[in-house]
């Protein structure tokens, strides 16, 4: 089934393009990495997604029907079909409201099922973050703390489709390692898009990836293939320039 | 001398002690990297070292920068040292960028005092020229867009690399990284790590460098400390830690880091 698919979507910024004729299907339980240069258009992609932004031309399917962003109830319907995990975890939590209010917020908002403050618990647990975490402030939380507050935020809506922008891009390897395990739980449930520039973290968590340069998708397909043998020579260049572990020399 | 020389820093927050004595030092021209569990302390040490805490965190301890003590004094007296001695890229890259303020004219302000420094003169073309030459050497495609954009406009891996170039456009000795490349993609944070070494090559570069990504702190730097809960676990040149880690923490991680590469490898 598929779950949101862009149809040769064209956007731009006033004057300056930014994607040239995208097109991709996301099907439920077949999570999609999203890998490519720095500006090359992939938090767009996921605005899209979300309904953050229109395409210029060009249209964005969710959950059976096009995306209308003037509908103040679609986009409430919309909001617990696909939940974001935005790239910058510290501007996207905010600074005035306890972690409470960060969790619960959403919950009444969504008007979802179950006892809020219950559901709080849950997820942050399922964040490996203590449960006194509920009454601090975002700024009291280290950069890897407010990443995995954001994830919890965005989990209490239980959505379809978690869409997540470098979302463990600012965690140490045990708890990155606990947030792939976690998510690939989800992910039973909970289809993912992920953008991220860590191979490693889309190899593990999604059968399905796109690569993307300046606004156009230049290699589409199975991870396992794609990784084995990448055909664009932008995706050739990409795996060639990741770091490796010193090895020990004798 | 010793660039930066901290001894036994500790950095008390409103409720609790969040780091327990931390010492090290960097020479000039040396590069130390700075690895360890999310809230161990790491940006907690490093603001500390420019003395750019948060408000409600108290450090306590020596730290001597450029043989100036940054503990205890006023904001007015580490000024002068900010830039020209250390300058700073933050973990989030917002928090360096005025939001109300076009990326031109922010990157203009380091490149002034750079220049007045130095006492030369700084005509209008020149400006434009250096904040040209430094967008490309941080790989920024379109420079010119870029320069006429507020911080909002741009993307997030656009949005580090102009902070790195406003903290390298200061012509610091030290440059403090708090991870600087988590939102570039592969290719560019490659090249970004070649532009610091060629500072370091040419100029002298010294660098405080934070980052969980393990392969790239052995790619930049000579020396790693590993921090956990608050204190040192361990210490020594970065390929020594890394291929025959003595602790117990930085076993877990050096094998955890092996792992998800082994991992990427059996699927190539
Ligand atoms: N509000 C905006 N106005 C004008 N241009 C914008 C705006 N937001 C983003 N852009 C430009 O659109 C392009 C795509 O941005 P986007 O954020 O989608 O890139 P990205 O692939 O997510 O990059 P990164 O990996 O660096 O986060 C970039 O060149 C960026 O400068
Ligand atoms: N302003 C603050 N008030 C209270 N506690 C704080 C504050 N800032 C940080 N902390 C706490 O201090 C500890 C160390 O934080 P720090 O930001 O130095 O961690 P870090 O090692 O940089 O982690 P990360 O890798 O996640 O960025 C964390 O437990 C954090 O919750
Ligand atoms: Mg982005
Ligand atoms: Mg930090």
């Amino acid at each position: 089934m598929s779950l949101i698919s862009l149809k040769d979507v064209q956007f731009s910024y006033g004057d300056t393009p930014i994607l040239h004729g995208v097109s991709l299907d996301l099907q439920q339980g077949e999570s999609l990495g999203i890998l490519g240069e720095s500006g090359s258009g992939k938090s767009t992609i996921l605005r899209l997604m979300l309904g953050l932004t229109r395409p210029g031309s060009g249209v964005v399917t969710a959950d059976g029907s096009p995306l209308d962003t003037r509908s103040r109830a679609r986009m409430q319907a919309h909001r617990r079909f696909a939940q974001p995990v935005f790239q910058d975890p510290y501007t996207s939590l905010d600074p005035r409201m306890k972690v409470r209010r960060i969790l619960i917020e959403p919950h009444a908002a969504l008007d979802l099922p179950g006892d809020a403050g219950a559901e709080a618990a849950r997820v942050l647990e399922a964040v490996s973050l203590p449960a006194d975490s509920l009454e601090r402030y975002p700024r009291a939380f280290s950069g890897g703390q407010r990443q995995r507050i954001a994830i919890a935020r965005a989990l209490i809506a239980r959505p379809r489709v978690l869409l997540a922008d470098e979302p463990v891009s600012a965690l140490d390897l045990a708890t990155k390692v606990r947030v792939i395990e976690l998510l690939t739980e989800l992910s039973r449930e909970i289809t993912l898009v992920l953008v991220s520039h860590d191979i490693a973290i889309v190899a593990a968590l999604c059968p399905r990836m796109i690569v993307l340069q300046q606004g156009r998708i230049v290699e589409a397909g199975k991870t396992a293939e794609i990784l084995r043998a990448p055909q664009h020579p932008y995706t050739q260049r990409l795996l060639a320039s990741l770091q490796h572990m010193p090895v020990e020399t004798p | 001398m010793s660039l930066l020389e901290v001894k036994d820093l500790r950095v008390h927050g409103p409720a609790r002690e969040l780091v327990h004595g931390i010492s090290f030092s960097v020479e000039p021209g040396e590069r130390l990297g700075l690895v360890g569990e999310s809230g161990s302390g790491k940006s907690l040490t490093a603001m500390s070292t420019v003395g750019l805490l948060a408000h409600g965190l108290r450090a306590e301890g020596s730290v001597l920068l450029d043989g100036q003590q940054v503990i205890g004094k006023p904001d007015r007296a580490l000024v002068p040292l900010r830039g020209p001695v250390a300058a700073v890229v933050f973990q989030d890259p917002r928090s360096a960028l005025d939001p109300l303020m076009k990326l031109g004219e922010q990157l203009a302000h380091p490149i002034r005092r750079r220049a007045k420094r130095e006492g030369r003169s700084l005509s209008a073309t020149a400006l434009r020229a250096e904040q040209l030459r430094w967008l490309d050497r941080v790989s920024i495609a379109d420079p010119e867009r870029i320069l006429t954009s507020w911080p909002h406009e741009v993307s997030g891996g656009q949005r580090q690399r102009i902070a790195i170039a406003m903290a390298l456009a200061c012509g610091p000795r030290l440059l403090i990284a708090d991870e600087p490349t988590t939102a570039l993609d592969v290719t560019t944070q490659a090249e970004v790590l070649d532009l610091l070494d060629t500072l370091a090559r040419d100029e002298g570069l010294a660098l405080l460098f934070i980052s969980h990504d393990l392969p790239v702190v052995a790619r930049i730097t000579d020396r790693v400390i590993v921090m956990q809960q608050g204190r040192a676990v361990e210490e020594g040149p970065v390929h020594q830690v890394f291929t025959r880690p003595r602790d117990a923490y930085t076993q877990g991680l050096v094998a955890a880091a092996q792992q998800l590469e082994a991992a990427v490898r059996g699927m190539q």
